[in-house]
């Protein structure tokens, strides 16, 4: 009777109680411990990755990335060096951020978690960064990229490793705007996954696109849900649309599912469809088998192919030894931020200073493998944000990474420096917002 | 949940929070609102597709202008429409009771507007009828979630809420436009088929018109003399070349047919005429011989006896001139017998070697000694001397003669070859005509006999020259079946076979 007199509430209550318990009893299921044992460990980091469902590649790579870090700093320690020794904990939050929340909060309470890594999606991330904000845990992102958690969103224990959707999105509006010299493209659409990660791409995209002065004419902007299984309405409306470019954020499966559904109509005759951010990832490579769609221009956070580094190689090399297969841009995303978190705690002498890590990770320099030669990445201390260069380009044929037949070339390279937001920018977003974060009352429109 | 709404730090407002956070984190929705007795947003949780207000700023969150309808007792306010980058939306609000301090909340969720008009795409027809979403404020939604403009007919559907509506779009343009699509193309397939046939036709046409015209004109050619006319024939391999071809083999036919007619109707002119004159003239001659030689005999007077002894040659020569008419004109019937080409050649040679040596001409036999053929030998024989002694007349003093005989399958080539003065290509045809002459003091008889003759003993003749370098004259007659084959040349010949003479 009380929930005839109260559906939604009562809705609430039930929904929330069956799925607290199924994460009780699936999330210990997941739970990867790597590196030092508790009684040893000189820090304990504790990582959300999923592993199952359309995303599980990205958690299965970071894990593997997480291992050739702990045996790169196990190689360092056994030279004789001073590298502390870690700890890794990984659970799968599901996708969900109520679980996410859950899970690190234990990681806190349990495992006495210094740092939080990892996490794929942006909207999981936000929560648990106000979660970080709030219990002061330091948190460095591995994958999820909206912008949103860096600038609008960003506070002193939140660092981000790897690219976000704003250095993704400047490198692709350089190439739009390079384009559109050779081409003279002028409509351009977006179709991004209705989520936070989704609109700040969007937001970011445009901007950058103002930024450099080009002019084009937006016919249209759609948003899928994530882990949308039918993509053929925004299929058919984006060719209803008549774009000339289609700019996505659609990612892993989603990407995937999208390049699939649109292959079957006349999609890829008329319009090309790029994805600056993740749509270069290994997966995708695969998934396209030994069809080059023409039209596709594709970037992600780390290539295989590029940079042509011994760094790169080697990390490559070390991966694809480990696993048997080649790693998605996740690997070295989870790789870097183990590293970051490794040579802080090396700068800080120690984890006990939280003022002092903070201060180690804000400027820390890192030679990566997706750093270029003479280049090596940095983390800016005004956004946390690490800066990094990034390679945009078209589908070939390239064998030398099986089972995909073809790799990302033709590569346009865009400086590190050029990417970076700049300072009026990064004010102008922080200015334009005013709080927002969950449980907190807003001011009253 | 009062505890939340009422008491935000304590325990049970977390736990709430905890499974606030569960529920918001569904893809359709954007999260879980409260609001206060003034519609203004007290609290939210989000969920992980929030985005937007009232999420990220308090700017642009306003629902006093949105639609209101009540269903149940559950408030749906909205839609908000998608625009600036940000997601449409609708609130699914109910009101909770008052908690007895006063506090009068409702708490919404926060719903993605496409996840509602998402559920139209299964229910249309691709293209032909799309099933639209009509809102309170008569605004017609896509399964997209965005505003639409419609253009067609439509047809109202069920109510989903009280103001919400489906209405089907129904575009049968979409139908026909395929099929009347393909029937233009169709049509315009046919008439470029048509077109390309018409130009094919023509173009043959005209190419078959040219060709047929080389044939007439060919015809006309040959109708009116020209047959030495000849029809192009070409590489090809199609009925007209085929006809080309078989036009040339007819003309070549033609004319030979024509050339034998012509000549045998000349011989036999000429064969009546000669034997008349023969006739005529060979009595007298003779009567004139007999006369000179008494005068000759009685003549003391030396230089008169000359002249009457060139009055006696002149008189010869002009027997021989008619007896060589008689036997044009009045050939003798051939009578075939295996005859010895060994005899032939050792009666040829008994004649023309003094001939020869007197022109100071080398003559030589070669050959197969056994070799037979099935002719008249004393026709043959004279073909040999008509031919040997044209032969050593041609050749310069220091030139050769020779006569060769081989056997080639059922017949034997008996070769009559000469390194004299040979003869103009332009005069080939001519020399077997009658009286066509080349030499002085010739009668152009000689090889118009000797033609004769060879075709009365089923042989053929053929003659190969080349001025300045001699001329091969190959005749060629049915072997015998006991004629061998065995080559002897003159280093090995029997002695019976003349060779190098001279």
């Amino acid at each position: 009777m009380e929930m005839l007199k109260h559906p939604v509430s009562g809705c609430i209550t039930i929904i929330a109680a069956t799925f607290a318990l199924f994460a009780a009893n699936t999330a210990q299921a997941e739970r990867f411990e790597l590196g030092a044992s508790a009684q040893n460990a000189d820090a304990v980091i504790g990582c959300l990755y999923p592993m199952t469902g359309r995303s599980a590649t990205y958690g299965r790579d970071s894990i593997s990335g997480i291992k050739i870090a702990l045996q790169d700093l196990e190689a360092e320690a056994k030279s004789g060096l001073d590298v502390p020794n870690l700890r890794v904990i990984a659970d799968d939050p599901r996708s969900k951020a109520s679980y996410a929340v859950r899970l690190a909060q234990d990681f806190i309470t349990n495992d006495n978690a210094k740092f939080f890594c990892g996490i794929v999606s942006s909207g999981v991330a936000h929560a648990v960064s106000d979660l970080a904000k709030n219990e002061k845990i330091i948190m460095v992102g591995t994958d999820h990229a909206s912008s949103r958690l860096s600038i609008e969103a960003g506070h002193d224990y939140y660092f981000r490793v790897t690219n976000d959707s704003w250095t993704s999105m400047a490198a692709g509006a350089r190439y739009l705007r390079d384009l559109q010299k050779e081409t003279g493209w002028k409509r351009l659409a977006f179709v991004g996954p209705d989520y936070d990660y989704g609109h700040v791409s969007w937001t970011d995209l445009q901007l950058a696109l103002d930024e450099l002065g080009v002019e084009y004419e937006t016919v249209g902007d759609l948003w899928p849900k994530l882990y949308e299984p039918d993509y053929s309405i925004y299929i058919n409306a984006l060719q209803s649309a008549k774009a000339d470019v289609v700019v996505t954020a659609l990612w892993g499966g989603d990407f995937i599912a999208f390049i699939k559904q649109a292959a079957s109509t006349r999609f890829f005759e008329t319009t090309r469809l790029a994805n600056f951010d993740t749509g270069a990832n290994y997966d995708v490579m695969m998934a396209l088998g030994d069809q080059p769609y023409p039209g596709l221009i594709l970037s992600a956070r780390h290539h295989n192919n590029w940079p042509d580094t011994g760094r790169n190689k080697r990390f490559v090399k070390q991966f694809h030894d480990m696993t048997g297969r080649y790693p998605t841009y996740a690997a070295e995303g989870a790789y870097t931020g183990i590293i970051a978190i490794a040579r802080a705690i090396e700068k800080a002498g120690g984890v006990d200073d939280d003022r002092a890590l903070i201060t180690a990770l804000e400027g820390l320099q890192l030679a990566l493998p997706e750093d270029p030669p003479g280049f090596a990445s940095y983390i800016d201390p005004e956004t946390h944000q690490i800066v990094q260069a990034q390679a945009v380009g078209t589908v070939v044929h390239n064998e030398d990474f099986p089972p995909s037949k073809l790799m990302v070339g033709n590569w346009a390279i865009y400086d590190a420096e050029d990417l970076k937001p700049s300072k009026e920018m990064v004010k102008r977003r922080r200015d334009a917002v005013a709080g927002g974060s969950e449980a907190v009352p807003p001011p009253t429109p | 949940m009062p505890a939340f709404i009422e008491a935000p730090n304590s325990p049970q407002a977390e736990e709430a929070l905890t499974l606030l956070r569960v529920e918001a984190d569904s893809p359709d929705l954007y999260g879980v609102l409260f609001f206060d007795w003034y519609d203004n947003l007290d609290r939210l949780v989000a969920g992980q597709a929030a985005s937007g207000p009232p999420y990220w700023s308090k700017n642009g969150w306003d629902i006093s202008g949105l639609p209101r309808v009540e269903h149940e007792g559950i408030e749906f306010i909205g839609p908000k429409l998608p625009e600036n980058g940000n997601s449409g939306w609708i609130l699914m609000r109910a009101h909770i009771r008052d908690t007895g301090l006063g506090q009068n909340t409702s708490v919404a969720l926060h719903v993605r507007l496409a996840s509602l008009t998402e559920l139209l795409a299964s229910a249309g027809v691709s293209g032909v009828i799309d099933p639209l979403l009509r809102t309170p404020g008569g605004i017609v939604l896509d399964a997209t979630g965005r505003p639409t403009e419609v253009t067609g007919e439509l047809i109202e559907g069920p109510s989903i809420l009280p103001g919400w509506n489906l209405v089907m779009s129904v575009r049968p343009g979409t139908i026909l436009q395929p099929i009347d699509e393909t029937r233009f193309w169709l049509t315009v397939t046919a008439a470029v088929i048509i077109v390309v046939i018409l130009a094919i036709f023509f173009a043959l046409s005209r190419s078959l018109r040219r060709r047929v015209d080389t044939l007439v004109q060919g015809a006309h050619s040959i109708a009116s003399g020209d047959l030495y006319y000849r029809l192009p024939e070409g590489r090809r391999r199609d009925e007209i070349s085929t006809v080309a071809k078989a036009f040339n083999t007819m003309a070549w036919q033609l004319k030979d047919l024509i050339d034998r007619t012509v000549r045998a109707e000349k011989l036999a002119v000429l064969g009546q005429f000669a034997t008349g004159v023969a006739h005529e003239v060979r009595n007298p001659l003779a009567t004139m011989k007999t006369t000179v030689q008494a005068l000759v005999r009685k003549e003391p007077d030396g230089e008169r006896k000359t002249l009457l002894d060139d009055m006696g040659h002149q008189i010869d020569r002009l027997s021989r001139v008619v007896n060589d008419l008689l036997a044009y004109g009045r050939p003798g019937e051939a009578c075939p017998q295996e005859t010895e080409i060994r005899d032939l050649f050792r009666q040829s040679s008994r004649v023309l070697t003094p001939v020869a040596e007197e022109a100071r001409v080398r003559f030589y036999t070669s050959g197969d000694s056994r070799l037979t053929i099935f002719v008249d030998p004393d026709q043959v024989l004279q073909i040999l001397l008509n031919i040997g002694i044209n032969a050593i007349q041609a050749c310069q003093p220091g030139g050769t003669v020779s006569l060769r005989a081989e056997r080639h399958n059922d017949q034997v080539e008996i070769r009559v070859t000469d390194d004299g003065a040979g003869i103009p290509k332009e005069h080939l045809l001519d020399v077997v005509q009658p009286f066509f002459t080349m030499k002085s003091k010739g009668t152009g008889l000689g090889l118009t006999i000797s033609q004769q003759l060879v075709e009365y003993n089923n042989g053929s003749i053929n003659i190969e020259s080349a001025p300045q370098e001699g001329t091969t004259i190959t005749l060629k007659f049915p072997a015998t079946k006991s004629g061998a084959s065995k080559e002897e040349t003159s280093k090995n010949a029997p002695p019976d076979q003349d060779s190098d003479r001279r």
